[in-house]
């Protein structure tokens, strides 16, 4: 008999089956990034969601706009009803380096931003403080963040520079007060105020590294797209890591 | 968290503006989206990205589900066209080359990370070269783990067609992969006697 050309032996048929199998699960930081975004996407866009449900049907439009207007509201009085949210680091904030930085003396730390005072009712950022600005040129690994996040929380280093970088949001004062105001409006934490951020890279992709104040013995953490901004944060992953 | 509402009724709630229920649709099936991105992409970072393109994607066009299959379906041919999508930038991008797994200072375990990951990529890519409909029958049943009859049932045919497409597919990536399969043999060997080379 002769066989079909679409056919394989038995034994070629599980070979190409055990080929494509994929026997592990989502990775943890890949599920908390994905969180993340959706989070984000949610925060962002809740009436465009609304709208595309009701197809345009103009009986929704007072309700979305009535909608809106409240988001909108949310969103300015926020800050005012959380200001610890939004209240400057102290002039003693804690600056830091990671160990790796600390041992190879790559790391350029830098000085508090100094943020332009923010409008009660500016859109975007919140007024976000001076922060402790590194540049420490590690690699940080998916699969081994939580203790090279330790590590940069453990280690505190003064130096005097309030950017990092020629380009993306570490690049300007600006643009790092644009991002965080994003980042602080998605953070978790009861008063999330920003402890350090590191311009470096994971797995090799460069990104900005955000780790807020400890609350308890836990720290949260964003890395984001090096193009963040109040808009679009460009969230890679949301953590959060504990102290040993 | 457990919720009794089928994925159908989680996207409805998603749409009328469930906070949650999106969330509960992409937890449920992550690993399943996971596999299907890692295999379609060949590799884990772009998989990542492939996954958020898509589940953002899905996030802001529930609306435009019909119901017309299933839900799983809806996110799975979502999850592959931006998997695909990644993977055609990639081949118009110059190919950044992988370190020299021959060179004899690079060690064992790194050649054979490369290698593995070679062959990832390589299965990536004759996934793609696939056909439409064997492809998605071949990622359903053998990468998302499927049966032939839960797959059926998801694309609406009849399991005959699923296990058609799937021996298809699988004949055709042999002829792709055989070499990574057993690289002293030639591809063709492993078909049944009589059967032509492709």
């Amino acid at each position: 008999m002769t066989m079909s050309p679409d056919e394989l032996s038995p034994e070629a048929d599980a070979a190409v089956r055990r080929a494509l199998h994929v026997d592990e699960p989502m990775p943890p930081q890949v599920w908390a990034r994905l969180q993340a975004a959706l989070a984000a996407e949610e925060a962002d866009q809740p009436a465009t969601r609304s709208a595309a449900a009701h197809g345009g049907s103009s009986r929704w439009l007072p309700g979305l706009a009535a909608a809106a207007v409240l988001v909108i509201a949310g969103a300015l009085v926020w800050p005012n009803l959380h200001p610890d949210a939004a209240a400057p680091v102290a002039a003693s904030a804690p600056q830091v380096a990671t160990a790796e930085a600390a041992q190879d003396g790559a790391a350029r730390m830098a000085a508090p931003v100094n943020a332009a005072p923010v409008s009660p009712l500016a859109t975007s950022p919140l007024a976000v403080g001076p922060v402790p600005m590194l540049e420490s040129g590690t690699d940080y690994r998916s699969g081994a963040i939580d203790d090279s996040v330790i590590r940069l929380a453990s280690n505190v280093v003064p130096d005097d520079t309030p950017t990092a970088g020629d380009d993306g949001f570490t690049a300007t004062a600006e643009g790092i007060n644009d991002c965080l105001g994003a980042l602080l409006r998605r953070a978790e934490s009861p008063n999330p105020e920003p402890l350090v951020i590191d311009r470096a890279t994971l797995d090799g992709l460069e990104i900005g590294l955000l780790v807020l104040a400890p609350t308890g013995q836990r720290y949260e953490v964003f890395v984001v797209d090096l193009g963040c901004s109040a808009g679009n944060p460009g969230i890679r992953l949301h953590r959060w890591v504990s102290a040993p | 968290m457990h919720d009794e509402r089928t994925d159908a009724q989680l996207l409805a709630a998603h749409v009328a503006g469930d906070r949650q229920a999106f969330g509960l649709i992409v937890e449920r099936h992550r690993d399943r989206l996971w596999a299907v991105a890692l295999r379609t992409t060949g590799d884990p970072e772009e998989a990542a990205d492939a996954l958020q393109d898509a589940l953002i994607s899905a996030f802001r066009r529930a609306d435009q589900f019909r119901g017309d299959a299933a839900v799983t379906t809806w996110l799975h041919r979502i999850v592959v066209n931006a998997c695909l999508d990644r993977l055609r930038r990639r081949n118009l991008r110059p190919v950044r080359p992988l370190p020299e797994g021959d060179d004899p200072g690079t060690p064992v375990d790194e050649r054979d990370l490369i290698g593995q990951r070679e062959d990832q990529l390589e299965i990536a890519q004759a996934l793609a070269h696939l056909p439409e409909e064997q492809r998605e029958a071949i990622l359903l049943v053998d990468v998302e783990g499927w049966s032939v009859e839960e797959a059926a049932q998801q694309l609406g045919c009849p399991a005959g067609t699923v296990k058609s497409r799937c021996a298809r597919g699988r004949a055709k990536l042999a002829a792709r992969l055989g070499h990574l399969r057993n690289p002293d043999v030639d591809p063709d060997v492993t078909r049944k006697e009589g059967g032509p080379a492709r």
